[in-house]
């Protein structure tokens, strides 16, 4: 008896463990992470030092301000919900150099990013040709930032 | 690798000399394994992200030779900076990034 307990514990954290470990799907990240994003408050980027002058690389961004994470991730969950996905990739990478949100919100951001590429990634492997289109939109962007 | 060791593709194909780099800066880290997409090429910048194959922290390779042990959540915090640190250490600019 007591081992048949034992089995049915083995088995039942087995089950969890398995549940646990399943890779979330793009548009189920997109939403957590939106979630994330309006949950914490975003935090104000801190000034530069006064030693350090602000770069000149700098000034476009500041002459035209980012859209709030959340409202940016929302747009990137409903492009991506309507098969636009050059422009939810876009979003996402422009997300990422952002510097306005927690290093928590920045995780869960890497997390949907990760979600989304491996989905896109896997379609364009099977010849999806908007998710091809994406794929390049996205290595052409990871090559021109660094 | 830290991108910043070409300028972030500035200078590519050449490198910057470990000289030019604060002692401290932070070349070497495990990239974070489930983003394919991050995997274009052999460099990442910071913001790209870090393992969480190993919980809460991993080693990173220091430019003056050593390995340290170092909080997932802290390299973000250093990835997420708008200015010149550890991570983002590109000698060709003023705040470290790419030009």
């Amino acid at each position: 008896m007591k081992k048949l307990r034992l089995f049915g514990l083995f088995c039942a954290l087995t089950v969890n463990f398995v549940a646990c470990g399943h890779k979330q799907d793009a548009t189920g990240a997109l939403e957590k992470a939106a979630m994330a994003m309006e949950e914490t408050p975003v935090t104000t980027p801190a000034p530069a030092p006064a030693a350090q002058p602000t770069p000149a690389v700098e000034a476009p961004a500041q002459a035209a301000p980012a859209p709030p994470p959340a409202q940016e991730l929302k747009q990137a969950l409903a492009s991506y919900k309507a098969g636009q996905m050059e422009d939810a990739v876009t979003r996402l990478h422009n997300l990422r150099s952002q510097t306005s949100m927690t290093p928590a919100q920045k995780m869960a951001l890497q997390d949907t990013i990760a979600a989304v590429t491996t989905e896109i990634y896997g379609l364009a492997a099977k010849g999806d040709t908007r998710a091809i289109a994406a794929v390049k939109q996205w290595e052409q962007m990871q090559t021109n930032s660094h | 690798m830290n991108g910043a060791v070409c300028g972030y593709g500035a200078i590519s194909p050449n490198s910057y000399k470990a000289n030019l780099f604060p002692q401290d800066s932070i070349i070497f880290w495990q990239a974070l394994e489930t983003s394919v997409g991050d995997f274009n090429d052999g460099s990442s910048s910071p913001d790209e992200g870090i393992t969480k194959l190993h919980s809460l922290g991993t080693t990173v390779g220091i430019v003056d030779g050593h390995i340290e042990y170092m909080k997932t959540l802290t390299f973000i915090a250093l990835g997420n900076e708008r200015r010149k640190n550890r991570a983002w250490c590109n000698p060709g600019t003023v705040d470290g990034r790419a030009p």
